[in-house]
């Protein structure tokens, strides 16, 4: 989809792109990253010849941009900046209008189609269609921004750090969101972040540049499992294990989980106890709280021998692993039940399965990074 | 928006008030009752030869005339000033336009005499010359003062040189621009008064003409209409200033 050939850019004396070839294949999202000054904004611009190369092609589609007309070419591939890219004269409908006005839509049209977009971004229309930039809140300024980017359905999105500019919590919520919609939408995303984690969160590949050059373009798994060299391995951090586990569903590794219904004798609870250590107290399937045998001894029933357990403790299927394994270090524990939206148990994820399943990376313990 | 419609209301209220101070300009016999009241020792309080509502007529038409090309002039000439094209010429510009406003209307005046004689010729290039630097280097200022950022998003957007100057650029720069008309209009109606000293009428006439016979009330028939006037311009202006978007 996007193909990059022997790019190079010069500014100046500064060699900014240094003979970068990559491959962006269509619907995939492929991240940019690396330290400030690497080149990697310079490249995203370089698509929609915001920047020309000054040696090499970049093709979209088969076909080199030089060639294209640039205005056509742009409004063609969607572009999400930083929320200072919002114009402040202009109310949220018509931020989101830019691109289809330019194009000489019908008004009914791109007003219905903004509407739309809004309402997918998790914007209620009615309500925010006439607002100012200025009076919206960092993520929601955010959502606007993809909104627009998204106006006229083009194939191709470019992000330049577009969620850069919020506090942490929204920017899961947005990163999380955002994802939802890239599943259903497919775009080939080439996205720009020196944010590690938020890499390995949103790629399907991550193209790790430094001084104008790729140092490693691989899938996260692969790059955080095989680092390729000293950068790379620093680059990602000691504790690129955890952030693998960032990546992986506590749905995709969780196991079943023996359970007791609240009403159940005191003999079926003692068989029970006989082969686990503790058992999951459900209430019509929902959890309640968990149940060990000197407990069920000492208070003669299930009803009140189990201790409750409050709803925040238990993990859920979307949960990430690196979630869930801190939750069990705060918790002290080494198992943690996993219930769904309505609080029914539907599985467990133990302390074990996350170690086995982290199967050891390529340098071993004792290497640097591997501590 | 609420702010918007307030600043609407302003805007029209203040263009009310400068019909009304007309309807005030026509009372000529008020006026003589009024002066002759406040300087009982004058034979001749009021301007005869020509009435109070002709002379701020004819202001308004210097003014006006004056503004026109102030704004046809400084507006473009601000605009390439910030373009690729004008950019080498901004400090050459602009000290040729502070350097305008430097130079006394008066001085303008006696200079432009001998290459145009009497009238309203050489009383436009004085006021223009006078009027230009604020029109010239607000709109600099507001076309500069448009972040970058933004800029490149229109263009990422595909918006072409013209989307880009129409769309983001004018809207936003917009305020800034205003302000210097704003200031510009004032400035003129003030110094227009100039104007009779080389036969152009206006509002100057009964000041000049007062002057020149020690007849305060006749300067007084001749400032307090252009006081009211540019007290009224400016209410107008500042109304409109505030009706374009803030960056």
């Amino acid at each position: 989809m996007i193909r990059f050939e022997s790019v190079s850019k010069r500014f100046g004396d500064v060699l900014a792109v240094d003979d970068v070839t990559l491959h962006v294949p269509e619907g995939e999202l492929v991240v940019l990253i690396g330290p400030s000054g690497c080149g990697k904004t310079t490249c995203l611009k370089m698509i929609n010849r915001l920047v020309e190369p000054s040696a090499g092609r970049v093709l979209v589609n088969g076909r080199d941009v030089a060639h294209e007309d640039p205005q056509a070419l742009r409004r063609g591939i969607g572009y999400v900046i930083q929320s200072v890219g919002l114009f402040p004269h202009l109310s949220v409908k018509q931020n989101v209008q830019v691109v289809p006005s330019l194009l000489g839509w019908p008004e009914r049209e791109s007003a219905r189609r903004a509407d739309e977009l809004l309402a997918a971004v998790g914007l209620e229309p009615a309500t925010y269609r006439d607002r100012y930039p200025r009076e919206l809140s960092g993520g929601q300024q955010q959502r606007v921004g993809v909104a627009r980017a998204l106006a006229v359905d083009p194939p191709i999105l470019l992000m330049d750090e577009p969620f850069g500019a919020v506090d942490p919590l929204t920017r899961e919520r947005l990163q999380d969101e955002f994802l939802e919609l890239q599943q259903r939408l497919r775009k080939t995303v080439v996205l720009v972040t020196h944010d590690i984690r938020e890499a390995v969160k949103l790629a399907d590949r991550v193209c790790l540049m430094n001084g104008g050059r790729i140092e490693q373009y691989a899938t996260p798994e692969e790059l955080l499992r095989r680092p390729r060299n000293r950068f790379v391995r620093q680059f990602v951090g000691s504790d690129r294990a955890l952030t693998r586990l960032s990546r992986i569903r506590v749905s995709a590794v969780m196991e079943s989980a023996a359970a007791l219904d609240v009403r159940a004798s005191v003999e079926a609870a003692e068989a029970a106890l006989a082969t686990n250590v503790s058992l999951y107290v459900t209430e019509d399937g929902a959890l309640v709280g968990w149940l060990m045998l000197p407990a069920l001894r000492e208070a003669g029933s299930v009803q009140e021998g189990y201790t409750p357990l409050a709803p925040h403790q238990a993990l859920t299927p979307s949960d990430d692993v690196r979630e869930a394994l801190s939750r069990m270090l705060e918790l002290g524990v080494a198992n943690l039940p996993v219930v769904d939206r309505s609080g029914r148990l539907v599985g467990q994820l133990g302390l074990e399965d996350v170690v086995t399943m982290t199967a050891p990376t390529e340098d071993a313990p004792g290497a640097a990074g591997g501590a | 928006m609420r702010r918007r419609t307030r600043a609407w209301l302003g805007f029209g209220a203040s263009l009310a008030l400068l019909g009304l101070a007309f309807l005030l300009f026509a009372q000529q016999d008020a006026w003589a009752a009024v002066l002759a009241r406040l300087f009982p020792q004058q034979r001749t309080v009021v301007f005869e030869r020509t009435s109070l509502l002709a002379l701020a007529w004819q202001h308004v038409a210097i003014v006006g005339a004056s503004l026109g090309l102030i704004l046809a002039i400084g507006l473009p000439l601000g605009v390439w000033l910030t373009r690729a094209s004008g950019r080498p010429f901004l400090a050459l510009v602009s000290s040729l336009v502070s350097a305008g406003q430097a130079f006394p209307p008066v001085a303008v005046l006696a200079l432009a005499l001998p290459f145009f004689g009497f009238g309203a010729r050489p009383t436009l290039i004085a006021l223009v010359a006078y009027g230009l630097l604020p029109v010239t280097s607000n709109t600099v200022a507001g076309l500069r003062a448009v972040p970058s950022d933004l800029k490149e998003a229109g263009r990422g957007l595909g918006m072409g040189p013209g989307a880009l100057f129409w769309r983001v650029e004018v809207p936003l720069a917009l305020r800034t621009v205003l302000a210097g008309v704003r200031v510009s209009a004032v400035y003129t109606l003030g110094t227009a008064t100039v104007a009779p000293i080389i036969g152009a009428g206006g509002l100057g006439v009964p000041i000049i003409a007062g002057l020149a016979v020690g007849n305060l009330a006749l300067v007084l028939q001749g400032a307090v209409p252009v006081a009211l006037l540019a007290v009224l311009t400016d209410l107008a202006l500042g109304r409109l200033v505030a009706l374009a978007p803030e960056s």
